[in-house]
């Protein structure tokens, strides 16, 4: 929720944009391009309103962007949300648990407010939206009752004259209603032009004509329905109406150009005639939205009967300068962008590489939690990416880890919600205790459903976990990939899944190499950078370890790798690199290091941060508690 | 059907009975064509399609061609027209009728006889 009311603010401020773009630009071009580009340039103004579509590194995406990250830290050189997937063995539960804490208490407020924003704009929008419809249905039914057939052959023939002229294929109808006072030309695909009641001379008809069947056939009314979408859409900004009143006024100077480019001199001035002699009457029913008329407004006729003795045919330069400006203003539409999950998520994520990538099989989707900066897989078997969305609610309850066990490294989730359970098959498995459970299998490892040997290794895998205090407790095992190994391929298969960057088997085989080859690899994935690896081997990592990897990490100044550490450092460690950190003001460092502190903790720092004056600190504190 | 048939419309049903109740697009233009009508494609084809609106023709396909099919035949469109006539004008009463056709020397006495001979038999 809070992430649609961001995309649709973010589209509205880059619509505005560009509708200011294009209305400065307009000296520019007022005089000297076509009219007709004049009109259809709005499109990508209405479809900038419209498309949450946006370039990587778009202007008001990563304005949102900032502000965003602004509410959690002042400044970040590097952003502390190091991704950590979940997705591997998870023997020291505590800093999850501490995270898990923070995001239900955060998450609860701002859903109520974003829930109550999104009726009151969705509300809003539809009762605009249905308005909208239902006066022109009323106005439609109001014409349809004065309708009165033209059967006069003379008229018809003139009509079927400007329909071959401008080479329109469909059928139109024609009919006079005493109601209207100017001609104008109502339906979607069944066009009809309706003519007041009067006589009318021929030539004033064939203009007549000519310029409501150019308004079907420049689409009008589907233009002037999607501009009405956007001005529902975005009801609370003041720049839709602007949008909405410059289209339908290039609407009718586009018109306009469009039928004096086959007159003459005269015939332009007959046409002219024809406008202002419509002005004169009296509109009995005026509705601009619900049709498109031959005329509206005195000041409007103005500037079009102006428009129409100005007419020139554009030059080549002018041509070649419209395409270059167009050009200008489509780019400016798409770099203008607007908020995007996706984009929000690559950019915090400390850089693209950090974020693991599973290459063995595409069936994975990694998904990364922006607001919590921590990432983990799941099956696309589980989760579809559209449900990303709801992908909070899954983020501790569902598991999914790799272990090596009797020959053969197992990949098992568990903790699915019984109704995205899409297995194959199951089969219940008896423990030495004798306590019973339900194992699922995944499609793709059915055949061993028959296999004694590989449900004696996951019997014995799934006993050995439950005996230990894993969190959350295993329920509703489903296996997800099984791979048998002879164990002297070990040293290969390990050394080739870390070339691949196969988290899930190489931290399966990780944990029953010997310490110096452990020690080895630890090396070998810090040198490589390759942060997801080293998050999922760090929990077989011994405590002196840790904290030389920590003061190498910060040597070298690699955050990322400092932020997945510092959750395993002990916590007299951790307060003294605190302390150190606030001493040097190096504010990145210290916010990295809150997620491991608690409530109380942070307090003091407060405290300490108000009496020492350390604003920036003050403030990533408070909003820290603030959460 | 109390929709009433405009004249230029009479026109084209008029070609359509005299073809037997049913013709293709291209027969109503060579017929309009011999009575010198000059018509575009786009007028017949509006005027054929409110006909349709109006059911009195339907319209049959055959391969791409469009065949114009009446409803009603032309006493049956003359009966309705009469009725609806007499309604209009005379309240439904066919003596006001006569005794106006008479009054103007529209019908003469001799082809009153005419009638009064057709009636009697009609009654037998």
């Amino acid at each position: 929720m809070n992430e649609f009311i961001k995309i649709l603010l973010s589209l509205s401020v880059s619509g505005a944009l560009l509708l200011l773009l294009i209305l400065g630009l307009k000296p520019l071009y007022k005089n000297k391009f076509s009219k007709r580009w004049q009109y259809y340039i709005w499109i990508v103004v209405a479809l900038r309103f419209l498309l949450p579509f946006t370039p990587d590194n778009a202007i008001v995406g990563s304005l949102f962007e900032k502000f965003d990250t602004a509410a959690i830290t002042n400044e970040i050189p590097a952003s502390p949300n190091v991704p950590v997937p979940a997705g591997t063995g998870n023997n020291k539960a505590e800093p999850i648990q501490t995270n898990r804490e923070i995001t239900t208490a955060a998450m609860r407020e701002p859903f109520n407010k974003y829930v109550c924003l999104f009726f009151i704009w969705s509300a809003l929008a539809l009762v605009l939206f249905v308005r909208k419809v239902t006066v022109y249905q009323g106005f439609i039914q109001y014409i349809k009752a004065g309708n009165k057939e033209i059967s006069d052959i003379k008229i018809l023939n003139l009509l079927s004259d400007c329909e071959e002229k401008l080479h329109i294929k469909t059928r139109v109808e024609l009919s006079c209603n005493p109601l209207v006072a100017s001609p104008m030309q109502i339906g979607f695909f069944r066009p009809r032009i309706i003519l007041p009641v009067g006589e009318l001379e021929d030539k004033e008809l064939s203009y007549i004509f000519v310029h409501e069947l150019t308004h079907y056939k420049q689409k009008d009314m589907f233009y002037k329905w999607l501009i009405q979408i956007v001005v529902c859409a975005h009801w609370f900004n003041p720049f839709v109406y602007l949008l909405e009143k410059e289209v339908n006024k290039s609407c009718e100077l586009s018109c306009d150009e469009k039928v004096i480019s086959v007159l003459d001199d005269t015939a332009r001035r007959e046409y002219g005639d024809t406008l202002i002699s419509f002005l004169k009457s009296n509109n009995l029913y005026k509705s601009s939205l619900a049709s498109v008329t031959l005329s509206e407004g005195a000041e409007q006729i103005k500037e079009r009967l102006g428009a129409i003795m100005n007419f020139k045919s554009k030059t080549k330069t002018i041509r070649v300068l419209t395409g270059i400006l167009t050009l200008f203003i489509l780019s400016g539409a798409v770099f203008i962008g607007g908020y995007s999950v996706s984009a929000a998520a690559d950019s915090k994520g400390t850089s693209k590489s950090s974020i693991p990538e599973k290459k063995d099989n595409g069936k994975s989707t990694y998904i990364y939690d922006e607001n919590l900066g921590y990432g983990w897989y799941l099956d696309d078997e589980n989760l579809d990416n559209k449900d990303l969305e709801n992908a909070n609610s899954y983020q501790y309850s569902y598991m999914q880890n790799g272990y090596y066990c009797n020959s053969y490294i197992i990949e098992m989730g568990w903790n699915l919600y019984a109704e995205d359970q899409d297995y194959y098959g199951a089969t219940e498995i008896v423990f030495e205790d004798e306590s019973k459970m339900t194992v699922y299998f995944s499609d793709s490892v059915k055949d061993y459903l028959n296999d004694r040997e590989a449900i004696l290794a996951i019997e014995e895998l799934i006993y050995s976990l439950k005996n230990t205090d894993i969190s959350p407790a295993i329920e509703m095992p489903l296996i997800i990939s099984i791979t048998p190994i002879a164990a002297d391929d070990i040293p290969v298969l390990t050394e080739q899944y870390f070339q691949n960057e196969d988290l899930i088997r190489f931290s399966a085989l990780f944990s029953v190499l010997d310490e110096t080859t452990q020690r080895d690899y630890y090396k070998k994935v810090y040198d490589a950078d390759k942060i997801a690896l080293f998050s999922t081997i760090i929990q077989n990592m011994d405590t002196n370890l840790v904290l030389q990897y920590v003061d190498k990490s910060e040597q070298d100044n690699k955050t990322n790798f400092f932020a997945v550490l510092s959750n395993y450092m002990p916590l007299s460690d951790l307060k003294r690199y605190v302390e150190k950190y606030y001493e040097n003001n190096n504010i990145a460092r210290f916010t990295i290091l809150l997620d491991c502190m608690t409530k109380e903790e942070k307090q003091e720092w407060l405290k300490r941060a108000q009496t020492d004056r350390k604003t920036n600190f003050v403030a990533v504190l408070s909003n820290e508690l603030l959460d | 059907m109390s929709q009433q048939i405009s004249e230029s419309e009479l026109v084209l049903m008029k070609i359509i009975w005299k073809n037997g109740g049913a013709a293709l697009y291209s027969v109503i233009m060579e017929e309009l064509e011999k009575d010198k009508n000059e018509w575009k494609n786009n007028t017949v084809l509006t005027l054929l399609s409110r006909l349709g609106e109006k059911k009195f023709l339907k319209v049959r396909k055959i391969g791409r061609k469009n065949e114009y099919v009446a409803t009603v035949t032309e006493a049956e469109y003359q009966t309705m027209q009469t009725h609806s006539f007499l309604d209009k004008v005379y309240g439904g009463n066919v003596k006001n009728l006569v005794s106006a056709l008479l009054r103007q020397d529209i019908l003469s006495a001799d082809e009153l006889k005419e009638i009064e001979i057709f009636w009697r038999k009609e009654n037998e």
